[in-house]
Parts: C-alpha cells; structure tokens; sequence
C-alpha cells in the first residue's frame, strides 16, 4: 500500500512539473495554430463539395493536425530532452524516475487529447452540411477518437524519447508514422491507421472495436514502456 | 554473511560513500557531450567534510553526478550505504546534491519549486533555508525570472535543506550563487558535518578546499591522485622529482599607513619596510601597493622567499625597525595550476621510480633462480566486504593509493584497492 502511495506521489509530482512545462506561450500557439487548421480545412472541405465534407474534414485533422499538435505538446512536456532527463529535475530529491515518467505523460496525455478533440469538433462544425450526420453524435464521436489517437501518439512519442541525444527518437517515430503509419502491419499498430479505422476511413481489416481497443492498449502499454525506460 | 550485514548496518549509520574502479562520464559539454570523467576511480568518505579539488575537465562534474545518482558507472561500483543512488530513489531521498547547473522542478515561482523538492524528498524546510542563507527574496519570484545565479542560490537552498542527508555533494557552493551568503552556505555545511554526515565539496579553488575541509583530494585527467591532509597544506609539497625547483613561497601583508596620510618628507612605512627587507638575503622579491590618493586603508606588501618562516621572520623584524603596524598576514593560496604542476611532477616521479623499480626486479629475475610466488607476494584486489569492512573504521577518509611509490608489503585501504587506480602514466593533456 504504500509503494502504491509513495507511486502516486511521484505520479502526481512528475504531472505538476510536466503541466508546469505545457502551461506556457508555445502551447497556446500550438492550440491556436490547431484550431485555426481544423477550421480551415473544414471550410474549405464544405466549399469545394458538400457531401462527404466532413469526412474529408477530419482526415485533414487526423492526417496533421493531430500528429503534429501531439508531438509539439509532448515536445513541451518534456523540455525537448530525453524522458528520463527530463524526470531528474524532481527525481533527483528521491521519487522514483518512473513513476515521475508516468506523470509527465499522462499531462501530455490530457493536453494533447483536449487540444485533438477540440480540433476535431473545430473540423466537424465547420465542414457540416444538410447531408452531413446529426452534428452533435457526429462532433462527440470524433472528438472521443481524437483525444483516443492522441494519447496513442503521446506514448508511441514517449517511447521515442526515450532514444538518441534529446530525445530525438519521437522524431523518428513522428517521420515512421507519417510514412507507414496506414500501410500494412503498421497501420494496425500507428494511431494514424488505427485513427482512420475508427472513422470509417478503413485502411486495414481490423473492426472499430478491435481498432479502439489497440489504441488504448498502444496509449497504455507505450507509457508504461517509456516509464520502465528511464529506469528508478 | 554476518561481517558483510554488519558492515552494511556501519556504512548506513556513517553514511559512507564507496566507490570501485568507477567510471563515468558527465553529459555538461556543449549539444550534452561529456565535458570530463572520472576513470578507475576507488575511495572511501566517511564523516566529515572532504574537498575534491579539480576543474570540471577533471571529472568534478561527473562525480557530482555520480554520487547523486544522476548517471550510473558505465564501469565499476558507486555505493552510498550499500546502495546505488542511480538504482535507488528511496536512497536519493537522502542525498543532497547541489549540481555545477540548477535543475530545479518546473513551477511557476520559487515557492511552488521548494515545495515540490520537499514533497518528493518526504520533508525539510527549503524555504527556510533560503532564508537562512541570505536569499529570501527569492522566494516570491517567478522561476523562469531568475538568474543563473539566483537559481543556483534556490538549488543549494534545497540541498542544505536535506534533513539528515547522507552525503551532501555541493558542487562550487561559493561560486555563482546569486543573492546567497558564502557564510552563511559554509556555516551549514559545517553544521552538517558536525552532525556526523559525509559532506564532499567539489571545488576548483584550492583555497575554498584548504579552508573547509578536513581532507583534500585532487583529481586529476579523471584519476584521483592524491591526498592532503586537514586544511590541504601539503597540496605543494615539494615534489619528489630530485631536479625539480622548489616553489617560492609568498606573503601577503597588510601595513597600516601610507603616503598620503605620512607628513611630507618622510617616507611611507610601507615603503620604509620594503627597502630594509631588500637588504635581507632571506627575501628574494618584494613589491608593494599603497591605497589610491585620498583613500585611507591598509597598504599591500608582498614578498617572496624560498622560506615561509624565514620570509615572515624577516618581515616582523623589519616592521619592527620601523616601528610599522603590520594589521595582517597571509600566505598567498596556491592556485589550480600550481596544484596541477606540482601533482604532474609527482606523477613524472611515481612514473620514474616504477620504472626504476621494475628493472630492479627484472634484473633481479634474471641474474636468481627461478622460484615459486609466495600467496603473500601476490596482490589480489580485495573483495567488496573486505573494502566496506575497511572503510566502515575508517573515520573520516581514505583513497586509492596516492602514493608516488606504492609499497606492496604495506597493509592498508590504498593498497586493498585495484591497482588500476594508480595514476596513468604521462598521458598528453
């Protein structure tokens, strides 16, 4: 009971710090910069042709806006360093490196997911036509896959600061993503694919419940793999 | 198993630091390249204050590092009670560590910063301490506002902070650190060891490390080579290099008066004192400085000699001549580069005699008859049990051998540790 404690304790310290670290100039330009995209491509989307504009809307989002707004926000959490530098600054007064870990990525965990969910609802009002689904399902759906795919992507990058100088594997993991991220086996293991399964963009055979639960499972187990990675 | 377990229970009451053959490098240079690191590194700290003496180059980054846990040894042990601080959070909580650069916990102000530090340590009163230390104010600043030296003032605050710390590691703790008063840093650091904890000063300045220490240690190309004893007088001894010149030993002496304040026509005391003592054959140089015109103040004579006693000798009797106030005398503090100069010409030395030792034994071998090694000849490194049980009697400190010419039939710490802590031979700096 009370390692779990002692746990929880680091947990929340390393989400103070973290949070500490998002909360600043770069985030709110991240958020805007967001806001600002998903807006556009739906307008633009509604413009050109009416039907299907949503669809076309959120691939935009989902293609970019999340990856991209993810990765700055974890870049933030982390001070653009490695993970388990990163964690020394409250490590190095005795909390355990992991469980501050897991605290550093659960706030960027629920910076990135607001910031995805509320692009996605950004791009599905924006783009929404007479033929388009009822507004509100439509908005919660995709806002729920959002913030879903961003936590994926916030542990997938966690996992890859915890590699080269800086941190600079999320880099790689970013680059990987782009590139293979729906293409084969991939696409059944990168938010990008599982993303697109989940919006009825299928890119693999996986079913939404099966794509949901790999992303939580990606979300969940990429942390704890980050954690363990930066060691005690 | 049960020496082993009491060692343990003596090292976790002493807060003894061990290290064995300990190789690390720190991530301080520029785009986080290593800037220095410590090689072979073996020694034991008990109680005490301990002064490392290097530059940064030298590995004093690295083995700030090291002991916090920071970085594990990529070779070798690093113990603190029998743990591994980079394998132990629980072990951090009681070491104190005031790094080369402030790496404090992202917060909005300094507050919410010391309270962070003392949450994740389970307690202390940082903010009292910075307080105490004289830098109070900086505690409702917001923390990307502060300086270099002002966050370095925050770090140390948490770092004298630690109740009942273990070792307490401070890196420079007099230089850079904003607001904070020397003093008032030193007064707690030697309250801490008056609290029978192991405090390691890693330091630059030969005269911060003679003045707070009871031992020092240099380190040097990431080897510790050598020791001194309390107040690290004998940093310069002269070398055992047989054609080495002896340092000249300096006085700094402070007389009262000067021109402007002496009537017209007479000669100044410091001046008067300065010209009698160019006559003395104990003094090889003298200059002095008097204080600008206008400004009262003591004037500054410095003289230099082959002798110390004999330069102070001659200085008292001439003041005395002269009927002069000399209103204080110190001796001029070596500087890092003496202090390297005169470790290079005991590793010139070493390096010499255990050539010399090693013909003698070769010429030895050939001209006896082959015979068996006795188990007592042979020098086995000792095992960790042996070098805790060791280390836990050893009251204040011990180091690898440090010796120029180790002595192998001698029984002690030095010669129980490896003997790949010997210092390297003349390698290019």
């Amino acid at each position: 009971m009370s390692v779990l404690s002692t746990l929880g304790v680091d947990v929340g310290l390393g989400a103070r710090d973290a949070r500490a670290r998002i909360a600043t100039r770069p985030a709110i330009v991240v958020i805007l910069a967001s806001v600002a995209l998903a807006l556009v491509a739906g307008m633009l989307e509604r413009r050109a042709v009416g039907a299907g504009a949503v669809d076309r809307a959120l691939r935009a989002v989902f293609n970019l806006v999340v990856p991209l707004s993810s990765f700055a926000l974890f870049a933030l959490a982390t001070g653009r360093r490695r993970l388990d530098q990163t964690v020394w600054s409250v490590a190095r007064f005795g909390a355990d490196r992991r469980g501050v870990a897991l605290g550093a990525i659960a706030s960027a965990w629920v910076a990135s997911a607001l910031v995805a969910a509320l692009a996605a609802v950004v791009a599905v009002v924006s783009a929404h036509g007479g033929a388009s689904a009822p507004l509100a399902s439509d908005a919660l759906t995709s806002a729920w896959i959002a913030a879903l795919t961003a936590c994926s992507y916030v542990s997938w990058f966690a996992i890859g600061a915890t590699f080269l100088r800086f941190g600079g594997g999320r880099g790689v993991i970013l680059v990987i993503d782009f590139i293979l991220g729906d293409l084969g086996v991939l696409a059944s293991l990168m938010p990008r694919g599982l993303a697109k399964n989940l919006l009825g963009l299928a890119v693999s055979d996986l079913p939404q419940r099966g794509a949901s639960a790999i992303l939580v499972a990606t979300a969940v187990v990429g942390a704890l793999i980050a954690a363990l990675r930066c060691g005690r | 198993m049960t020496s082993s377990r009491a060692a343990s229970a003596a090292q976790l009451e002493g807060g003894i630091l061990l290290a064995r053959g300990v190789v690390g490098a720190d991530t301080a240079g520029p785009r986080m390249a290593p800037r220095g690191a410590v090689f072979a590194l073996s020694l034991a700290l008990g109680r005490g204050i301990h002064a490392i003496l290097g530059a940064p180059e030298d590995g004093t980054i690295a083995l700030g590092d090291l002991v916090s846990g920071r970085i594990a040894p990529s070779r070798g042990t690093l113990t603190v009670a029998g743990r591994s601080p980079a394998r132990d959070a629980s072990l951090r909580k009681r070491i104190a560590h005031l790094a080369h650069a402030p790496d404090l916990p992202d917060a909005r102000d300094v507050a919410t910063c010391l309270d962070i530090a003392c949450r994740a340590r389970g307690g202390g009163d940082a903010s009292s301490m910075l307080e105490r230390i004289g830098a109070g104010k900086l505690l409702a600043r917001r923390l990307p506002s502060l300086t270099h030296g002002e966050a370095r003032a925050v770090d140390a605050a948490i770092a004298l902070s630690a109740s009942c710390p273990l070792v307490l590691c401070v890196h420079e703790p007099f230089a850079d650190v904003g607001p904070a008063s020397a003093s008032a840093i030193e007064s707690v650091l030697r309250e801490r060891a008056s609290e029978e904890r192991t405090v390691i000063v890693l330091t630059s300045t030969p005269r911060d490390a003679a003045r707070l220490a009871d031992d020092v240690l240099v380190l040097d190309r990431g080897r510790l080579v050598r020791g001194a004893g309390a107040g690290g007088h004998d940093l310069l001894d002269p070398p055992l290099w047989p054609h080495a010149r002896p340092r000249r030993m300096e006085l700094i002496a402070h007389v009262a008066g000067a021109a402007s304040q002496t009537p017209p026509g007479e000669e100044s005391p410091v001046r008067a004192i300065a010209r009698r003592l160019s006559a003395n054959a104990a003094i090889s140089s003298v200059s002095w400085e008097e204080p600008p015109h206008g400004e009262r103040g003591p004037s500054t004579l410095r003289i230099a000699g082959p002798d110390e006693s004999a330069c102070a000798l001659a200085l008292l009797d001439a003041a005395d001549a002269e009927q002069a106030a000399i209103v204080g005398l110190s001796p001029v503090p070596a500087t890092l580069v003496e202090v390297r100069m005169a470790t290079e010409q005991l590793r010139i030395a070493a390096n010499w005699q255990a050539r010399m030792h090693a013909m003698t034994t070769a010429n030895a071998m050939t001209l006896a008859p082959p015979q068996q090694a006795s188990p007592q000849a042979t020098s086995a490194p000792a095992s960790e049990a042996e070098i805790s049980a060791v280390a836990a009697a050893v009251p204040v400190a011990s180091l690898e051998p440090v010796e120029p010419l180790p002595a192998p039939s001698e029984s002690s710490l030095g010669e129980s540790l490896p003997n790949d802590s010997l210092p390297a031979p003349q390698e290019p700096r």
